[in-house]
């Protein structure tokens, strides 16, 4: 068969009109077909991933009865500790309070949270993201941090349409964020390495790094809010120009399996 | 009702691709079943009469995707043409553990094209704008084994049972294509 029959022509001019969808779509990240279509599907979305969710539950709930014993007994003295920590921190909290007021301070902001529903993964599984069921109409707008209920950042919005939104997550390589070791107060940032784990980098020489140091958002920049648990200081390096520290930062969750994420919107 | 069947058939299937499978598998090991139903239509039905379908399915992943919008459905479209190729030089339906065999290797070199082309459309944008690249591919890590095993595995799945569907639904029989599309 001739290579440019009339059949192959029409495929290649099909091929040609996809190219140029795709160049023209290299600068729009809010492409209205996209928002279009995921509108129209998040709800099905939405309920298909809640209804095989729960289906996955419950075979996970059967094969791990033979565990229950040993994890009850586990999770026992875990709830035991954290009555006794729950109370050391109920009384810094009132110390706290009263330092605040005796030196003048406002207090801590409450956040404005929006639950939302993780509806859709990366189908290529290239990228580092996820769908959730709420969007501009929920107020969600891009920039917004995304966290796990206890405080512990995810990721960032970083596309928006009118019932969903993308959510980037931290261990994306193109993913940034102002950081901050907790204990010595060394800052730097965090970007997302191949595969799931966390880098931090920038961080001054004259900073003292241990493993095991949590880290936290240090709301530079002021997108992300200061205080939310990143992870966990793991091996400690120098920068490849050796200007800088680095560190391999062990992240707090395993952001590759979430069902519920909450949005920072204030 | 055999548009229609087509159509559900394919919505289902991005459907299980986009949310479902990311209940069960983890997010690097996801298998492509747009891919696996690609080459399906392909197979049975030829690529002419199954072009509408595949840019369909193309253009419901790109809307769900990370990747430039238009990269999946092109990525489907030149696996289709290319699948229509290869029913043109090899009868790849002769016999049955032959196909079995085909099928497989079929599955296993489109997905490796189709991630390196989405690969390098992801470099090529990152590097037009200048922007950070946010995309890995590792073909010889374990997940990535795993990937193309499960999708090779659902492949099988979505060829048998868009045969027994369509066998029960199209009405008319589903023509096996062979040098001619």
């Amino acid at each position: 068969m001739h290579f440019f029959s009339r059949k192959n022509l029409k495929y290649l001019s099909i091929a040609g009109v996809l190219i140029i969808v795709i160049f023209a779509s290299f600068r729009s990240s809010n492409n209205p077909v996209k928002g279009a279509i995921l509108t129209v599907s998040s709800p099905f979305l939405k309920t298909s991933r809640i209804f095989f969710g729960g289906v996955s539950g419950f075979f996970q709930f059967m094969g791990s009865i033979g565990d229950l014993k040993s994890e009850n007994e586990k999770l026992v003295g875990e709830n035991q500790s954290l009555l006794a920590q729950n109370n050391r921190l109920k009384d810094a909290e009132k110390e706290n309070q009263t330092l605040r007021q005796q030196l003048n301070l406002a207090p801590r902001n409450n956040f404005d949270l929006e639950a939302s529903f993780v509806i859709a993964q990366d189908p290529q599984g290239l990228g580092n993201y996820f769908l959730i069921d709420k969007g501009e109409n929920s107020g969600i707008k891009t920039g917004m941090a995304a966290i796990v209920s206890n405080g512990i950042l995810v990721g960032q919005v970083t596309e928006s349409y009118s019932n969903s939104a993308k959510v980037t997550l931290i261990t994306d390589p193109s993913s940034a964020v102002n950081a901050e070791v907790q204990s010595s107060g060394a800052k730097g940032i965090v970007n997302g390495e191949y595969g799931l784990g966390l880098k931090m980098g920038m961080i001054s020489q004259a900073e003292v790094l241990s493993e095991g140091d949590t880290v936290i958002s240090s709301g530079l920049g002021g997108k992300i809010p200061r205080g939310l648990t990143i992870g966990k200081i793991g091996q400690v390096g120098q920068s490849p120009d050796k200007l800088f520290q680095a560190a391999s930062v062990v992240p707090a969750i395993d952001v590759s399996d979430l069902r519920t994420v909450f949005i920072i919107k204030k | 009702m055999k548009n229609f069947a087509l159509l559900i058939f394919c919505v289902v299937t991005v459907f299980f691709q986009l949310s479902i499978e990311g209940v069960f598998f983890s997010a690097r090991r996801i298998p492509d079943l747009a891919l696996a139903l690609v080459i399906t239509l392909v197979l049975t039905m030829g690529f002419k009469e199954s072009l509408k379908w595949i840019l369909l399915t193309g253009i419901l992943i790109d809307a769900g995707s990370s990747t430039v919008f238009g990269t999946a459905t092109l990525a489907y479209f030149l696996v289709g043409w290319m699948v229509a190729g290869l029913i043109d030089v090899a009868d790849i339906k002769s016999r049955k553990t032959f196909f079995l065999a085909a099928f497989a290797v079929a599955v296993l070199v489109l997905e490796i094209v189709k991630d390196i082309f989405i690969f390098a459309i992801f470099k090529i944008k990152a590097n037009f704008l200048h922007e950070p690249f946010g995309a890995s591919l590792n073909i010889f890590s374990a997940d990535y084994f795993f990937k193309i095993l499960y999708t090779i595995i659902a492949a099988y799945a979505i060829y048998y049972i868009f045969r027994r569907v369509s066998r029960a639904l199209f009405l008319e029989p589903v023509r096996l294509v062979k040098r001619n599309y």
